[in-house]
C-alpha cells in the first residue's frame, strides 16, 4: 500500500464519493483512517481554485459531511465535531430533519412529514447559499407529494411548481426533470377524478401513446403508428390544452418506429417536427434527445454506401 | 408415524402459542414469530410446518413459508400463497388508481435512437425487455437514464450475439406414428367451430405427422365431469389464439427476415433484436420457413395486418365473443395465405383425439395405447397450456402431470388463455402458474420419493397429500406411475429460506486443523486441461425405475464409511442432492456403482456423506439434523446436478474449501453422460482455518437455511491462520 499525500487522500476521497463508488470509499476509509482524521480540519477550508464554482462548492460541502458521517457511524465523532464545532449546527439539523420527514412519508405519515418540512422550509426562505439551494427544492419537492397523498390537489401543485422553479434557477437538470414529471402525474391524477372534455382527452392522449411505447419496444411498430396517428388527431385537438404537450413524445415515438421500419425520410421529418413541438413548450430533455436523434439520422445518411 | 410427522428429535422443540395461530395470520403479521429465539426460528418454523399430523404437502410448505422469518427474495411457492398473494393484490389494485399513471409516466419519455457518443462510463440495469443506461456523472444533477428495448439492441450488444434460434420438431424430419396418437388440423377446427368427441370426427383426425407441419400438445382442464368443454369456450380461445401467434410468427418473419434466426445476447443471457414468444419462433422454423418465400411472406403479412384489430391482445377479446368460431372462419376467408398456414397446424386435445366412453371394444385398445404413449405425444409437439387459474389448473391430476413434464423434459410450453375471466385476461394467472410451475416439480419429487424410497405412505396417499383431483379417480394409478418414471428435476431453487440437512464435510489439512469458507461464493474453477475431463455416464440415478428397487433400504446416517477394497488413494464422495429422498437415492447410487468411480480416478472409496438443500422441505426427514463432519481422504468427488455443481454457491464453496486444503477435488454432475467429472482447482476464495477441537459436532436439529449455514456451523472461533 503506497503512502498518499493529503491532497491525494482527499481527491480519492471525493471522487470515491461523488461516483458513488462504495467499495472504494470504504477500502481508503479503513487504511487511511488515521491521516483522515488528521487532515479533514484543513479539508474544510474549500480551496481558491473551487470557491467560485457554487456547484463545486456544494459537491465540497457534500463530501466534508459524507465522510464526517461514514466515520461518526464507526464512533468517531471527531470529523464531524470539527464540522459542527461540536455545536447543533443548522445544516446537521436540517440533514436530520429531512432524513426524517422522508422517513414518515415513506410509512404515510403525511401531516407529521408536513410539519417538520413546512419549518424547514421558513428557515430556508431566510438563508442563502448553497447547502440552502440543494434543500429547498427537495424541502417543496416532498412538501407536494405529501399534499398529493392527502388529496390536496392545487397544494400538490403549487408547491411541485416551486420546486421546479428552484430546480430551473440552480441548474438542476435531473431535479427539472423530476419535477416536470411529477407535475405531470399530478395533472392525470386530477384528470382521473374529472369527467370534462380536456381531462378525458388528456388521459387518452397518455394511454395511447404509452400503449404505442409498448408496441415499439415489442417491435411492432406498424400498430404502433396506428395508435400514435390516433393520440396525434388528439393532441391536434387539444391544441394548447392539457394533453398538447405529449405532442413532442408522440411524434418522436412516430419518427423512431419509421427508423426501425427502415423509412429514414419519415423518421426525419418525424423527429423534425418533434423537435420543433418540444422548442415550442420549452422541453430541454426533448429538444436534446431529438436534436441528438436528428445528428443521428445525418450520420446514417453519411454512412450510405 | 403418522404420515407427514417429524423424527424423535424435534420433540424437545416447543411450539406453545403458536401452534394454534393460522399461517394466514403469520403472513399477514410476521412480528408474531419475533419471540422466537434466533438460534431455534428454523426448527421451529419446520415443527410449525407439521402441527396436527398429516397434512397435504402444498400446505406444509405454507406453513414453512410463514413460519420462517429466514427467508429470501423468492421463496417456496405453494398454491395456498398464490390464493392469499391474489386476494392481497386485488385489495391493493382497488387502493392504489394512481399505480397505472406511474406506470404510463415512465413510457412517455423521451427515446433516443442510438447511445449519444459522449455517453462516456455507463452502468446498466435490464428491466423487463428493457436495457436502462445510468451516464455515470461527478455530479448527481447530471445523471441521466437512456431506456432502449432489447427488440432494438445497441450496437454493442447486437455485436456480442449469437443464433438461438428455437429447435425444429423431431417431425421435421420423420413421419411418425404412434400407437393410439391422432392429430387434429387446426383447420379441422376452425371448420366444425367446437372440439368434438374423437369418435365423431375419427375420418378427420389422421394418425401420424409430417415433416413441414406443425404439432401442438394441448394440456386443459375439464369443465364437466363427462365433456371437457361443454359450451365451446376452449375451442373458440385455443383456435383464436393459434391464429394470433400465427400472426405474430408472420410479424416475426417480416421484421426480422424470413430466415434470419433469433439472436441471444451472450453479455446478458437475454434474447435481442426482434423476436417472438417461443410458441410464435416454432411457427416460424417449423412452419414459415418451409411453406414461404419472400413474395407469400408479404402477402402473409397484409393478411395479419388486417386481422390486427382481431389478434390484438392474442385474440382473446375476439375468441370471448366468437363461441362456435363463426367470424373466425369469415375472416380467414379473405387470407387465403394464412389459411394455407393453418392447414400446416396441428392439435392434441384429448377428447378429440382419443376415444372417450362409450367405447368399443377395439376403440378401447386404441384409448389404452394412447394413453400409455402420453408422455412420448407430448414431447413430440411445442405444448400448450390453456390456463384459466393457476391454483385450479395446477390441482388437476393430469393437468400437473403434462405441466411437469414439459417442465422437466424441456419441452417449450406456452401460456395460453383458457377463460374469460379476468385474472386470466390480464395475465395474473401466467404470474402466479409460473410462480407454481418452478416449485411444482420440487414438491410432486418429494411426494414419490416418500412413497418409493422412504416407503411411508402408499400411491393412494401420495396421491392424496398431493391434492390431485380427477375426473375418474381410475386415472389416479396411472397418472402416479408417470410421474414416477420421471427423471429428478434437473433445475434448482436457490433462495435463503433453502434448508440444509445432513452432514457438511470438511477437509483436514496435515496439520490437522480443518479448512472451512468464510462465505458461500464460487472459489474452484474447472480444470479443462487434458486428463483433468472424465466421462461416466450416471444418468440412470436421476431415475427411480433404474436407481432403486424393492430391496433398496433407506439408511438414516448421512456419513458411512466403507471398506477399503484396494491400495489406492482413499477417496471421499460428497453427495449435494435436492432434499433428503433425492440425497438417500443418490448416495446408495455412488456406493453400489463405486467400481466404475474407482477405476475411472483411480481410488478407494472408503467413504461418503451427503448434504441435502431443500427449497421445499415438505418430505420425510430420514435425518432431519445437520452436523460437520471431518473427513481425511486422499481425493474428493462431489456428485450432484450440473445445475447445481454451476449455480449453488454452498457446493461452490464447500469445494473451494476441500480445494484450498490441497485436497484434489472432482466435481461429478450426475444428469450428464460425457465430459462430466472434471478436476476442480482452487482459485480466489475466502476460507480459514479452524482447530478441529472448535468444531461444534453436535448435531443441529432442523438443519439451518443457507443464509445462517456457515454461522451455524463455523461459528466464530479463534482463527490459527488465515487461507
Amino acid at each position: 500500500m503506497l503512502p498518499m499525500t493529503p491532497y491525494e487522500l482527499q481527491h480519492a476521497l471525493f471522487t470515491a464519493i461523488l461516483q458513488e463508488d462504495d467499495e472504494t470509499l470504504c477500502n481508503l476509509c479503513s487504511e487511511h483512517a488515521a491521516a483522515i482524521v488528521e487532515h479533514f480540519p484543513a479539508w474544510k477550508r474549500v480551496p481558491a481554485e473551487v470557491r467560485d464554482n457554487p456547484q463545486a462548492v456544494k459537491a465540497w460541502g457534500h463530501c466534508l459531511m459524507t465522510l464526517a458521517t461514514l466515520f461518526e457511524s464507526e464512533g468517531i465523532p471527531d470529523l464531524m465535531e470539527h464540522l459542527t464545532g461540536g455545536a447543533e449546527n443548522v445544516i446537521v439539523r436540517w440533514q436530520r430533519a429531512f432524513a426524517h420527514a422522508g422517513a414518515l412519508a415513506q410509512n404515510a405519515q403525511y401531516e407529521a412529514s408536513s410539519r417538520l418540512l413546512e419549518t424547514m422550509a421558513g428557515e430556508l426562505e431566510g438563508a442563502q447559499g448553497d447547502i440552502v439551494d440543494d434543500y429547498r427544492p427537495k424541502v417543496y419537492g416532498l412538501l407536494g407529494t405529501n399534499a398529493f397523498h392527502l388529496h390536496r390537489d392545487e397544494d400538490a401543485q403549487r408547491l411541485t411548481q416551486r420546486a421546479l422553479e428552484e430546480c430551473r434557477r440552480i441548474g438542476d437538470a435531473s431535479g427539472v426533470r423530476a419535477y416536470t414529471e411529477n407535475l405531470r402525474v399530478l395533472a392525470a391524477a386530477a384528470a382521473t377524478r374529472s369527467t370534462d372534455e380536456r381531462s378525458v382527452r388528456m388521459l387518452r392522449i397518455r394511454a395511447s401513446i404509452a400503449r404505442a411505447q409498448d408496441l415499439s419496444d415489442e417491435a411492432r411498430f406498424d400498430q404502433s403508428n396506428d395508435l400514435l396517428s390516433d393520440a396525434i388527431a388528439d393532441i391536434d385537438a387539444a391544441g394548447d390544452g392539457p394533453g398538447g404537450e405529449y405532442a413532442g413524445k408522440a411524434y418522436g415515438l412516430l419518427g423512431l418506429n419509421c427508423l426501425r421500419l427502415g423509412d429514414r425520410e419519415r423518421a426525419r421529418i418525424h423527429t423534425t417536427k418533434a423537435l420543433d413541438c418540444c422548442r415550442a413548450r420549452n422541453d430541454a430533455d426533448g429538444i436534446r434527445f431529438y436534436t441528438v436523434n436528428l445528428a443521428h439520422l445525418d450520420r446514417l445518411e453519411t454512412q450510405r454506401p | 408415524m403418522p404420515l407427514g410427522s417429524l423424527p424423535p428429535a424435534f420433540d424437545a422443540i416447543a411450539l406453545g402459542p403458536l401452534a394454534s395461530i393460522a399461517p394466514e395470520a403469520l403472513v399477514v403479521d410476521p412480528t408474531q414469530l419475533s419471540d422466537i429465539p434466533v438460534g431455534v426460528r428454523t426448527v421451529t418454523a419446520v415443527k410449525y410446518s407439521r402441527v396436527g399430523g398429516s397434512r397435504a404437502y402444498d400446505e406444509i410448505g405454507f406453513r414453512l413459508t410463514a413460519a420462517n422469518l429466514v427467508r429470501g427474495d423468492v421463496p417456496l411457492q405453494t398454491l395456498n400463497a398464490v390464493r392469499l398473494e391474489r386476494s392481497r393484490d386485488r385489495r391493493a389494485e382497488d387502493s392504489d388508481p394512481i399505480a397505472a399513471i406511474l406506470e404510463e409516466e415512465q413510457k412517455l419519455r423521451h427515446r433516443l435512437f442510438d447511445l449519444p457518443d459522449d455517453s462516456g462510463r455507463l452502468r446498466y440495469r435490464v428491466e423487463g425487455r428493457l436495457l436502462q443506461l445510468e451516464k455515470v456523472t461527478e455530479r448527481r444533477s447530471d445523471t441521466e437514464t437512456w431506456t432502449f428495448p432489447l427488440t432494438a439492441p445497441l450496437a454493442m450488444l447486437r455485436q456480442n450475439a449469437a443464433p438461438s434460434d428455437v429447435s425444429r420438431l423431431f417431425t421435421q424430419q420423420y413421419r411418425i406414428e404412434i400407437p393410439g396418437a391422432f392429430w387434429l388440423p387446426l383447420s379441422t377446427l376452425v371448420a366444425r367451430g367446437r372440439l368434438h368427441r374423437y369418435q365423431d370426427w375419427r375420418a378427420d383426425v389422421p394418425p401420424d405427422t409430417r415433416p413441414g407441419h406443425f404439432y401442438v400438445f394441448v394440456s386443459h382442464r375439464w369443465l364437466s365431469p363427462t365433456e371437457p368443454d361443454p359450451d365451446g369456450t376452449q375451442a373458440a380461445f385455443l383456435a383464436w389464439q393459434m391464429i394470433a401467434y400465427l400472426c405474430d410468427a408472420v410479424r416475426v418473419a417480416r421484421y426480422r427476415g424470413l430466415n434470419e434466426p433469433r439472436l441471444r445476447s451472450l453479455t446478458l443471457g437475454f434474447t435481442v433484436g426482434i423476436s417472438g414468444s417461443d410458441l410464435a419462433e416454432a411457427l416460424v422454423v417449423n412452419v414459415l420457413r418451409t411453406s414461404l418465400d419472400e413474395t407469400s411472406l408479404a402477402d402473409a403479412w397484409a393478411e395479419a395486418r388486417r386481422l390486427q384489430s382481431l389478434t390484438d391482445n392474442n385474440g382473446v377479446s375476439a375468441a370471448a365473443n366468437d363461441v362456435g368460431l363463426a367470424r373466425l372462419r369469415s375472416v380467414l376467408a379473405e387470407c387465403p395465405t394464412l389459411w394455407r398456414l393453418v392447414d400446416r397446424i396441428h392439435v392434441w386435445y384429448d377428447y378429440a383425439c382419443m376415444p372417450q366412453p362409450p367405447r368399443t371394444p377395439d376403440d378401447e385398445t386404441t384409448f389404452r395405447n394412447g394413453l400409455q404413449s402420453l408422455v412420448a405425444i407430448q414431447l413430440l409437439g411445442h405444448t400448450v397450456v390453456l390456463l384459466d387459474e393457476a391454483e385450479e389448473y395446477l390441482s388437476r391430476g393430469w393437468c400437473t402431470l403434462e405441466a411437469i413434464v414439459a417442465d422437466t423434459e424441456a419441452v417449450s410450453m406456452e401460456l395460453l388463455i383458457g377463460s374469460a375471466r379476468k385474472t386470466a385476461r390480464d395475465g395474473t394467472a401466467e404470474h402466479y402458474f409460473r410462480a407454481l410451475l418452478q416449485d411444482r416439480p420440487h414438491i410432486v419429487w418429494r411426494a414419490v420419493l416418500d412413497t418409493e424410497v422412504f416407503r411411508v405412505q402408499t400411491e393412494a396417499d401420495c396421491v392424496a397429500r398431493l391434492a390431485l383431483s380427477v375426473t375418474d379417480p381410475r386415472d389416479l394409478p396411472f397418472i402416479y406411475g408417470q410421474l414416477r418414471n420421471l427423471a429428478a428435476p434437473s433445475k434448482i431453487h436457490v433462495d435463503d429460506s433453502e434448508l440444509f440437512t445432513g452432514a457438511y464435510p470438511v477437509a483436514q489439512a496435515v496439520d490437522g486443523s480443518v479448512v472451512v469458507p468464510v462465505k458461500n461464493e464460487r472459489g474452484a474453477e474447472r480444470d479443462d486441461s487434458g486428463d483433468s475431463v472424465r466421462s461416466l455416464d450416471w444418468t440412470a440415478a436421476l431415475r427411480l425405475a433404474t436407481s432403486w428397487s424393492p430391496g433398496d433400504t433407506a439408511r438414516p446416517e448421512p456419513h458411512r464409511s466403507l471398506p477399503s477394497r484396494a491400495n489406492r488413494k482413499t477417496c471421499h464422495v460428497v453427495v449435494v442432492a435436492g432434499c433428503e429422498g433425492e440425497a438417500v437415492l443418490w448416495s446408495n447410487w455412488t456406493i453400489a456403482h463405486r467400481d466404475a468411480l474407482e477405476a475411472l480416478l483411480d481410488i478407494d472409496v472408503r467413504s461418503s456423506s451427503w448434504l441435502a438443500a431443500d427449497i421445499a422441505p415438505v418430505g420425510h426427514f430420514i435425518c432431519g439434523t445437520l452436523q460437520p463432519i471431518v473427513v481425511r481422504a486422499d481425493v474428493w468427488v462431489i456428485a450432484a446436478t450440473q445445475m447445481r455443481l454451476t449455480h449453488c454457491s454452498v457446493t461452490a464453496a464447500l469445494t473451494a474449501a476441500v480445494a484450498s486444503a490441497g485436497v484434489p477435488v472432482w466435481s461429478l454432475a450426475l444428469d450428464a453422460a460425457k465430459g462430466n467429472v472434471r478436476a476442480m482447482t482452487a482459485s480466489k476464495s475466502s476460507t480459514r482455518r479452524i482447530r478441529t477441537v472448535d468444531l461444534r459436532l453436535v448435531p443441529r436439529i432442523g438443519g439451518a437455511c443457507r443464509s445462517e449455514l456457515l454461522d451455524q456451523l463455523f461459528g466464530e472461533p479463534e482463527p490459527v491462520a488465515s487461507v
